[in-house]
């Protein structure tokens, strides 16, 4: 899966986490910037586990400061993606 | 740290609410149900395990961190004879409560454990899930959960002798929830009842206990806390009619909807509970 595409995929997990739509992203957007705490962003990260059927580790969460975070923890669980 | 505002929240309620749903003596953290299914002999068991880890003896002076409404200082002071326990609480209503058990041996202050003074030093520390209150979530967010412990670490090593152990117990947060209803109740939890606090991870703590502190023996009682909210719960449901015509519906809501999410969470391992046995590091 391509950046663009994990990009495409967090946005609509926002829209869905915070029920507005969700703004432009890109790796250095703050996820603080995009008006989401800590327990949203734990929502938006299982959103995205889910649909992608993997599992970030709990340590990485506490982590996830940038969207570049929250794609790079996704990205590398993925199969045939480099670790 | 919690504020004193934030304190007030979750412990200024009023003392005749929790009197009403706890145990005997008021302890308000994880009871201990190794041999009894009886929250106030469990309430004992578990401070039994504390004195044990504190390595008390009668004639030891004693500091409790965060000592609530003073169940572990009644303890010492006349099931144990300790002759010196001092109490620290940042609670009004607690630290009224205290005043009014007259206690022998025992005194309180309610300041902020950051400004507190110890006259002397301390023979042993003990701190039954207060640290819970030393980092607030945004600072946990802002990766300053361990700073904040070692400095709490600091103070106690501090305000104790050499040879001093420490006595700790503390709430984990453990797995990270997935489900979207459970995240909302833990964060309700959070930010409705415990304003300013959050339950620090084990891995902090075996870091932040460096360099003042070895961690001698370290137990966890997931499963004992789950039991000790099943117990408030079932209380706090036993006296709904009292407490709906006292304080209120909203209140008796509150609660209940609290102790339910924390059951939940000890059942999913959200939440654990960690009972330490440290040993002061006198050469640092």
């Amino acid at each position: 899966m391509s950046t663009e595409e994990l990009l495409a995929l967090i946005r609509t997990g926002i829209a869905d986490v915070t029920g507005r739509p969700a703004p432009a992203l890109d790796i250095d957007t703050g996820i603080e910037a995009l008006g989401l705490d800590s327990l949203q962003t734990l929502e938006l990260v299982s959103w995205a586990e889910e649909r992608l059927a993997i599992r970030v580790p709990d340590e990485e969460l506490a982590t996830v400061r940038s969207i570049g975070d929250l794609t790079g923890a996704l990205s590398a669980r993925l199969p045939g993606e480099p670790r | 740290m919690s504020d004193k505002a934030e304190v007030a929240v979750s412990y200024d309620v009023d003392n005749e609410f929790f009197r009403l749903w706890l145990d005997r003596r008021m302890n308000y953290t994880c009871a201990v149900f190794d041999d009894t299914d009886d929250l106030d002999a469990a309430q004992v068991a578990k401070l039994d395990v504390l004195y044990r880890y504190g390595h008390v003896r009668p004639d030891s002076r004693v500091l409790d961190i965060g000592c609530g409404w003073g169940a572990n200082l009644e303890y010492l002071a006349v099931d144990r004879g300790v002759r010196e326990a001092h109490g620290i609480t940042l609670s009004e209503a607690q630290h009224a409560e205290i005043v009014r058990r007259n206690l022998p041996g025992v005194t309180a202050s309610c300041v902020d454990y950051r400004d507190y003074v110890p006259p002397v030093r301390f023979d042993t520390i003990m701190s039954i899930c207060m640290i819970e209150h030393v980092c607030t979530p945004q600072q946990a967010r802002a990766g300053e959960a361990v700073a904040r412990y070692r400095d709490y670490f600091r103070r106690a090593w501090e305000w104790s002798r050499p040879g001093a152990h420490f006595a700790l117990q503390c709430i984990l947060r453990n797995r990270a929830p997935r489900l979207a209803a459970d995240i909302r109740e833990i964060g309700w939890v959070t930010y409705q009842i415990f304003p300013g606090g959050i339950t620090p991870r084990m891995e902090d703590i075996v870091q932040a206990v460096n360099p003042y502190w070895e961690i001698v023996e370290v137990r966890t009682r997931r499963e004992d806390y789950r039991r000790t909210c099943e117990h408030w719960r079932s209380r706090l449901r036993g006296h709904a009619d009292e407490i709906r015509r006292r304080w209120g519906d909203h209140l008796l809501a509150d609660y209940d909807r609290y102790l339910t999410a924390c059951i939940r969470a000890f059942e999913m391992h959200y939440q654990s509970l960690a009972q330490w046995s440290l040993r002061r590091i006198d050469e640092i």
